[in-house]
């Protein structure tokens, strides 16, 4: 907890987040600093959305006794400068205390468990993904159960009928507050998990049922022929290739469209949706029109946009799409990196999955303090 | 002063556009509030100390009902000015 962050620290993060040179990060909070203490000198009030408000108080004249020959003085008139946090931001702190404290460094946490839709990942690091915290949250609570065995829920049955006064007294005691915290955690992990492992087996479920549709005209064809046994066992290996060859074109037959005109409301999400059924792999078409798509939550209405299309399947890339898709994320890490820093590295993480080869190969593209988190969060980078 | 206004004579001094600098802006504010979020503290030269700090629950009384009332623990933010900044506010008061 309380930890003190020092300036250069805060500055280096605060380029890291926002891709630029320390120095204009620097300069930037120092201005900033110069600027509120200006508009204070003016207008006596500064108002920054996203803190809150900075005002100037008038403490007027008052008669107090000096401290140490207890002589009566009187203490001059001076100014003081208040800061309000505003409301989002108080509530922001409440929140902190009320969830159990981890001291986490914000530039470098994880993605809470709680927040299970991170809406740009691809589908099986996304769950991979969800596995990774599910398993944290299992360890831990494992951790934590022990010290706290069953007889401690009578004693807290026993302690709410106090009064009120007893009972805030016993929760300012350091000893009970982290064993109700613990217990609510527990009772939150619980039902993430059942709610995870229901998602899991629907997920599992649709794929299954997506990979018999996909078999079936294959089995069909290799049913049909009603050929011996010893026959059909010889003649595997050509069937295979052929539904090598066969797959592309029913695809290409199912989904014609290679290139999309862009409408009224569409966004990269929808046409992933709608040209690879996953919403998730929408950085691959904008890995193909990044030239043309400026920005990746908004799309320009009437472009043309080529969809490419994996030679393998998202659930069995080739090589050559392991680089295409981590080349896209790489790409969407770059168009989040300044706007939504976690988002990015949710990419960037992504991206690693995908092909280590390939993001050895750009590192440059990739801010060095990003780099150094995954270096570090990573086994992947070590030799 | 608004935060529009603050932005404007950012993106002058630090000849950025004004776009860019309420980018950084976002990210810097981002970045206190994560921290202050996280329980740490930090000192901006010639501005002040941001930190956080815990208020115990106590009673209180409500006068209109007469009924004590229990107020829960809470997490505040704490700011405390640069000598700077005091300095700067007190000096000008006696320029006027």
């Amino acid at each position: 907890m309380n930890n003190k962050i020092s300036f250069k620290e805060l500055v280096r993060e605060l380029a890291g987040r926002g891709g630029i040179s320390q120095s204009l990060s620097r300069r930037f909070v120092q201005e900033l600093a110069q600027v509120v203490q200006e508009g204070l000198l003016e207008d006596g009030v500064v108002r920054l959305s996203g803190l809150g408000t900075f005002k100037i108080k008038v403490v007027t004249e008052r008669r107090g006794r000096h401290p140490r020959t207890g002589a009566p003085i009187t203490i001059p008139s001076r100014k003081k400068v208040l800061f309000k946090p505003e409301k989002a931001l108080r509530e922001l702190i409440q929140i902190a205390l009320d969830t159990p404290e981890k001291s986490i460094r914000p530039h470098t946490s994880a993605p809470a468990a709680k927040d299970i839709t991170p809406p740009t990942t691809e589908a099986n690091p996304f769950d991979a993904f969800l596995n990774a915290s599910f398993i944290d949250g299992a360890l831990e609570v494992e951790q934590t159960e022990p010290p706290y065995p069953a007889p401690v829920q009578p004693q807290s049955q026993t302690s709410v009928p106090e009064p009120p006064g007893a009972e805030t007294s016993a929760s300012a005691k350091p000893v009970t507050r982290p064993r109700r915290h613990v217990r609510e955690e527990q009772k939150n992990r619980k039902a993430l998990y059942w709610s995870i492992v229901a998602l899991l087996i629907i997920v599992l479920f649709y794929g299954r049922t997506l990979l018999n549709e996909e078999d079936q005209p294959e089995i069909a064809r290799t049913l049909h022929p009603e050929k011996p046994v010893a026959e059909q066992v010889v003649s595997k290996a050509p069937p295979r290739v052929q539904k090598e060859q066969s797959k592309p074109t029913r695809k290409s037959a199912r989904r014609n469209l290679r290139s999309h005109l862009t409408r009224h409301g569409e966004s990269l999400w929808r046409l992933a949706v709608r040209y690879y059924d996953n919403g998730y792999l929408w950085p691959l078409i904008y890995e193909a029109n990044h030239q043309k798509i400026k920005n990746p939550d908004f799309l320009v209405k009437g472009s043309t946009l080529v969809i490419p299309e994996l030679e393998g399947s998202v659930s069995h890339p080739t090589q050559s799409d392991k680089e295409t898709l981590a080349a896209a994320h790489i790409r969407a890490y770059r168009a989040y990196r300044t706007k939504h820093h976690e988002e990015a590295l949710n990419h960037l993480k992504v991206a690693t999955r995908f092909s280590v080869a390939w993001i050895k190969a750009h590192l440059t593209e990739i801010d060095p303090v990003d780099r150094d988190q995954l270096f570090a969060e990573s086994s992947k980078f070590i030799d | 002063m608004t935060t529009q206004e603050v932005l404007k004579r950012l993106s002058v001094r630090l000849q950025r556009s004004f776009r860019e600098t309420r980018d950084i802006y976002a990210n810097c504010t981002q970045l206190f509030r994560d921290h202050l979020k996280a329980g740490n503290s930090f000192t901006i030269p010639n501005w002040g100390t941001f930190g956080t700090t815990r208020r115990a629950g106590r009673q209180a009384y409500n006068p209109h009902y007469k009924k004590t009332i229990t107020l829960p623990a809470r997490q505040v933010v704490v700011y405390k000015n640069a000598a700077s900044l005091k300095k700067a506010i007190n000096e000008a008061r006696h320029e006027q």
